[in-house]
């Protein structure tokens, strides 16, 4: 596997080269030698629609485009997102499907460290910081009109969480024709699966709905677990790993106006809040986004945006230990920013917010009510001095309820040599606020801390950015590093609690390739190198990542292959000595993608997705509470079958 | 038995591995072969430019003597990068050296032979003209209506082809002299202004 791995580098870097620097020699000359007709006769690519604003943007940027989630299929957002450079989508003994893990940030279990917005707007419960499962196997895909993903800190401009990267869906607005889509299917592990959607535009009024529908009995999860604790004996367990999620997404335009709209109602079976047999049961949640936004137009250069954000959450947790456990909390978010240009040369964002998160003592783990405020004003300017440089300086500043404030700042230099190549310099901090489990939780042997302060993360990203006549390529190094990280401690006699403490270093470099190849052969793929710094070693992190794709979209037809490579994870010393599962390996996620468009009374399509191809088993270092060696971490190889007709 | 490796076929993704990079890489060189391939819009428009050169008379009081190098500026912000300059690198215009000039201020290019006005300098396209429309300056532009507005040559994009739109009324202002097969190209337009 490594010399495999040796050569597809060493092929990628030769092509790299041929990318740089073929079209661009050939292309000029060329061009002066054709007469006035044969340049009218010259198809363009228009540059603005190309790479430009990524290049442009003061982050390290993927867009994941809805003709590639169309290309290379997808049954939820956990298939699109392993396909995301320097992102695994991982599991844990109890959030099942539940983490997407962004440069190597698997620093604990729960999913606080990436930032999910929808539209732009955080997606952010206000218990746990925690509950993103509800959106990433619910969310309709036929909503999503592009995926953009930020590799590294976002918090300047989205607040808490944004620490190893923002994940923000875009949604299709309606076009001026009217359209449906009904899509139903079926598949392995006992699936049945549908999806419709809307979308429509009346004068002024758009309006796009989704709904998705998802349930299937399981896969077979196995393994050997301690009971009850780590120095217990093994025991033997097999269940089905089921699901079965509902999400429905809206939409509404109407002049300036704007409202959003994401339920989803997820249940999926778990190992539970140990890693141990004696906790099997199943997770359940709901939760609620509603977003109203408002832009008010000063003048041709300057806007207002105002917006309201509520996440409402709700979640079970079943088992035979913790009983029906029930949480919930909400979260309203009040935030005003103002955005302009000076000049063609100089931009500004202004803005604040007002959060508040509250829970009326419904929380099983928080017995009594709370309600904390929470503040942030943040600034971002960019300027270019010169044509070819732009600088960007921004920061937050946020106070906690406890009185707790901090300023995290990002800097910025983007310096474009040509239309083809640009390089990136960009500093950056992120800061994620303890949540209200971390401060309140109450329960026998765990007391929360409400005198947390954030975590903090400061990232430097060097990139170089290159377009080509086809495809874009960007070669990025980047270093992070994190202090006052939330943990767990002891406290004698055996109570636990949270302080801050605790630093850890991850340093890699990323290669991504993606380019329109022909009009009918799409291309991308990335490498990803990571590292936790020598000192540290407390990551279970595979050191490589590699993922290409290749997609042929010819008439009625549409066929994607998409090969994610993950390495081998760093390999645990189980508490117990327990090391009787399979040991941690390699994964590769193969997947294939069919589509076949026809018409029959309507227009209709049949879909035939294949995922883990290659049956791969899915056994991953157990990182999370390090009782047994390793856990499986996703089912094996699935095909799904769906028929979609179009209104 | 279940905690047994079982047998995976690896060779199949080696050979998925190396099949992706070499068809990515065989069609990225046939790429650059091919003949129908979409082409940066900027290079396409430098290289109308370059053609330009060959198709317009420029008066001769438009050079203080037959050394001085043929100028071709860009006013605003530039969309071309380094495209305009290797496009006239090695050639001459009219027994000229070419210089490619920028700046944000137009009387620093009043000066020079062709002036591509940026879409930057959009809101002020009008003084701009004032300014220079009896210089014998050939005003090249690709912001919207751009010849209408008193420009003599617009590069527009639709359906990713370049039009000419050549404003007559400005040619005829400017002392500059188009061959007809240009104007025979490009599509004529007025802005009613002729004197």
């Amino acid at each position: 596997m490594v010399k495999s791995f040796q050569i597809f580098i060493a092929l990628l870097m030769i092509e790299i080269s041929i990318a740089l620097w073929g079209p661009i020699a050939w292309a000029y000359e060329d061009l002066t030698e054709m007469s006035l007709e044969e340049l009218l006769d010259v198809t363009v690519e228009v540059a603005s629609k190309k790479g430009e604003k990524m290049s442009d943007a003061p982050a390290v940027i993927t867009v994941v485009t809805r003709k590639e989630i169309d290309a290379f299929g997808a049954i939820s957002l956990v298939d699109i997102l392993n396909r995301v450079p320097s992102l695994q989508h991982m599991s844990s003994h109890l959030w099942v499907q539940a983490k997407p893990v962004i440069r190597g940030d698997l620093i604990a279990h729960a999913d606080n460290h990436t930032l999910i917005l929808i539209n732009g707007r955080p997606f952010r419960d206000a218990l746990e910081a925690n509950s993103n499962f509800a959106l990433y196997t619910a969310f309709p895909l036929d909503l999503i009109e592009r995926i953009e993903i930020i590799r590294g800190p976002g918090s300047v401009l989205y607040g808490s969480n944004a620490i190893a990267g923002v994940i923000n869906i875009i949604t299709r607005v309606p076009e001026e024709e009217n359209e449906a889509r009904v899509t139903i299917g079926g598949g392995s592990f006992g699936a049945t699966l549908g999806s419709a959607t809307a979308f429509a535009s009346h004068k002024e009024w758009k309006l796009a709905v989704g709904f998705n529908y998802f349930k299937e009995d399981g896969w077979d999860f196995k393994a050997y677990t301690n009971s009850p604790g780590p120095s217990g004996g093994p025991v033997y367990g097999e269940m089905k790993y089921g699901e079965f999620n509902k999400g429905l997404g809206a939409l509404l335009e109407y002049k300036r106006f704007r409202a959003q709209l994401y339920y989803s109602d997820v249940k999926y079976d778990s190992l539970g809040v140990l890693t141990s047999w004696s906790s099997e049961g199943y997770v359940a949640g709901k939760r609620l986004f509603v977003d109203l936004g408002y832009t008010h137009p000063f003048t041709e250069s300057w806007k207002l945006n105002l917006n309201v954000t509520r996440n409402s959450w709700e979640n079970r947790l079943v088992s035979q230990i913790t009983g029906n456990d029930p949480n919930s909390a909400d979260a309203t978010v009040f935030e005003g920013s103002i955005s302009g240009h000076f000049t063609e040369d100089t931009n500004l964002v202004l803005g604040g917010l007002s959060e508040i998160r509250e829970s009326k003592g419904t929380s099983g783990v928080i017995p009594d009510e709370y309600s904390e405020h929470h503040y942030s004003a943040y600034l971002h300017v960019d300027h270019r001095p010169l044509d070819p440089l732009k600088l960007i300086a921004g920061a937050q500043y946020n106070q906690t309820h406890s009185g707790r404030y901090r300023t995290v700042p990002r800097f910025g230099a983007i310096y474009d040599f040509n239309d083809s190549i640009a390089v990136k310099l960009l500093y950056a901090q992120a800061f994620r606020s303890a949540t209200p489990l971390e401060e309140y939780i109450d329960v026998p042997n765990l007391i929360g801390n409400p005198d947390l302060a954030p975590e903090i993360v400061t990232t430097v990203d060097a990139q170089l950015f290159v377009n080509t006549a086809r495809a874009q390529y960007t070669f990025t190094v980047f270093q992070s590093h994190y202090t006052d990280l939330i943990k767990r401690i002891i406290v004698p006699p055996a109570n636990q609690t949270f302080v801050n403490g605790g630093e850890i270093d991850i340093l890699g470099a990323e290669f991504e390739a993606k380019g329109q190849m022909s009009e009918t052969l799409f291309a991308t793929g990335s490498i990803t190198y990571q590292v936790e710094d020598e000192k540290d070693k407390t990551l279970f992190i595979p050191s490589y990542m590699a993922k290409a794709g290749i997609s042929y979209q010819k008439g009625h037809w549409t066929v994607g292959l998409f090969h994610s490579y993950f390495g081998k994870p760093r390999e645990n010393e189980p508490l117990g000595g327990l090391t009787l599962n399979k040991e941690a390996r390699a994964i590769n996620l193969l997947s294939l993608n069919t589509t076949y468009r026809f018409h029959f009374f309507r227009p209709m399509a049949i879909n035939v997705y294949g995922s883990n191809l290659l049956d791969d088993d899915m056994d991953y270092t157990e990182f999370s509470m390090g009782w047994v060696n390793t856990l499986p971490i996703g089912p094996g190889r699935a095909v799904y079958g769906r028929l979609s007709v179009e209104f | 038995m279940y905690l047994t490796y079982g047998c995976r076929p690896l060779w199949i993704v080696k050979f998925c591995w190396i099949l992706i990079v070499l068809w990515i890489m065989a069609v990225d060189v046939l790429n650059v072969q091919a003949q129908s391939q979409e082409l940066p819009e900027y290079a396409v428009k430098a290289a109308f430019i370059y053609k330009f050169t060959k198709f317009v008379d420029w008066p001769a009081q438009a050079f203080a003597d037959p050394k001085e190098p043929f100028s071709i500026c860009v006013l605003g912000k530039d969309p071309f990068g380094n495209v305009l300059d290797q496009i006239f690198s090695g050639k001459t215009v009219n027994g000229r050296e070419p210089v490619v000039k920028r700046s944000n201020s137009v009387e620093e290019l009043k000066r020079c032979h062709i002036l591509f006005i940026s879409s930057s300098e959009k809101k002020r396209l009008a003084r701009i003209i004032e300014v220079i429309k009896f210089a014998g300056i050939l005003t090249i532009g690709d912001m919207d209506q751009f010849a209408e507005s008193g420009g003599i040559i617009g590069l527009n994009e639709q359906d990713k082809k370049i039009n000419i739109e050549i404003n007559v009324d400005a040619v005829k202002r400017s002392d500059l002299k188009i061959s007809s097969k240009l104007l025979i190209i490009g599509k004529t337009v007025s802005d009613g202004t002729a004197r």
